[in-house]
């Protein structure tokens, strides 16, 4: 069949929309409709001209279990909206973390030195602001350093995977951290250079071996704000 | 075209943004009517719940790829309604076998006695009245066909025509409503 033939395609996107091309030929149209633009907009005008009469149907109350399902299944597909959806929330609570944040530095015996190149630091904490972990950079270095203050129970099939959540951009990886002890995260030269404008870190839980999709994929477990000190 | 898409959009565009109160209220205004047309094309309470539940999970989904300017709010609510009936209906295990004459028994014979009490409303006038203007056989299959998803050859069985014969019936409705509806 010549799919290119606007009659034949009017025809088809008419009987699909109608409901009546059905089997193999509905998912022939559908395989065709997902490359050809066409096919969508005639497709999408004929629902247009159809649908209405569905207003002919009573409507009828669904049963109240409906919804209770319905509104059980979005809770739980609220994580997979990935960072994005959170970053807000959480560079909000990055602020807030901020205060507690130098006097960590000096607790860790950070302080900064005068001379050195300038150094940024973050100090990640959970939901209830506890401090987890402590990331440094130094300004022409190509790595970063990252200390685990307190463990973090990872299960076996899991791994824990540092962002940098630059501003107006999505979340970079630096790289997967252990769940406890220090690490040196290697930076790409793209990477040190960006480092500091980008106003916060984030950690958050991954498949193991980290996000199968270059963006976090798991929920934010740890966040904070980078600051030079 | 249709008058109520204004709070639909609206709705709509705060459930793409994760709200889920937009999206309670979305499932209130909406779910009544997209519950009928569920039960209509499947017959079965409990299908059309599952529909239901599938079909919303996706809108939530789905919601903020949503775009007015491609289709009315309830055209496309209602589309992911018909379509997973489709699926669902055309899944083998649910297919209805063909001589299940109780089937049939549920649809009327005038499929589209409903239908004239709408002609009035200036809202989805223009669709009813090119429906009235198509012949009855013309008219009748069109109707199975969209509101209780039948086939060619389920049509063809119910209005006892040979399949050929029934899908003329169709593609001519179809094109006499294009040109009615553009006239």
């Amino acid at each position: 069949m010549n799919y290119r033939n606007p009659k034949l395609r009017d025809l088809l996107a008419s009987e699909y929309a109608l409901g009546t091309l059905h089997g193999l030929a509905r998912k022939r149209f559908e395989r065709l409709m997902r490359d050809d633009a066409d096919s969508r907009r005639t497709v999408l005008e004929w629902q247009e001209r159809l649908t209405p009469m569905a207003q002919a149907i009573a409507p009828v109350n669904p049963p109240s279990r409906v919804w209770r399902k319905i509104e059980q299944r979005i809770q739980q597909s609220q994580p997979k909206t990935s960072i994005f959806d959170t970053l807000n929330f959480w560079r909000g609570l990055a602020m807030v973390a901020s205060s507690f944040a130098f006097g960590l530095l000096l607790f860790f015996g950070i302080a900064p030195q005068r001379e050195a190149a300038p150094t940024y630091v973050a100090v990640l904490a959970d939901a209830k602001q506890q401090p987890i972990m402590m990331v440094r950079y130094t300004e022409g270095k190509r790595e970063v350093e990252v200390k685990m203050i307190q463990a973090t129970d990872v299960a076996a099939d899991r791994s824990l995977e540092l962002w940098t959540l630059p501003k107006g951009a999505a979340p970079q990886s630096l790289g997967l951290v252990p769940a406890s002890g220090t690490i040196k995260l290697k930076l790409a030269q793209q990477g040190a250079s960006t480092m500091p404008t980008i106003p916060a870190l984030a950690l958050s839980l991954e498949p193991k071996g980290g996000s199968p999709t270059g963006a976090p994929t798991g929920p934010v477990l740890y966040s904070g704000p980078l600051l030079k000190i | 075209m249709i008058t109520t898409a204004d709070p639909f959009v609206e709705l709509l565009a705060a459930a793409g943004r994760r709200d889920q109160r937009a999206f309670a209220r979305l499932y209130e205004l909406s779910s009544a009517r997209l519950f009928g047309v569920a039960l209509k094309l499947l017959r079965r309470r409990d299908w059309a719940e599952e529909v239901l539940q599938e079909a919303f999970v996706n809108i939530w989904q789905h919601a903020g790829e949503y775009d007015t300017s491609l289709s009315a709010p309830l055209t496309w609510m209602t589309t992911i309604v018909r379509n997973r009936c489709l699926d669902w209906l055309r899944r083998p295990q649910n297919e209805t076998s063909s001589d299940d004459a109780s089937l049939f028994e549920s649809i009327p014979d005038d499929a589209l006695g409903p239908l004239e009490r709408l002609v009035q409303s200036s809202v989805t006038k223009s669709i009813f009245s090119c429906l009235q203007r198509l012949a009855a056989r013309e008219r009748q299959t069109i109707a199975l066909a969209f509101l209780h998803g039948l086939t060619h050859s389920e049509l063809a069985e119910h209005l006892k025509e040979p399949l050929g014969t029934v899908k003329t019936y169709v593609r001519r409705g179809l094109a006499q409503l294009k040109d009615c509806l553009q006239s």
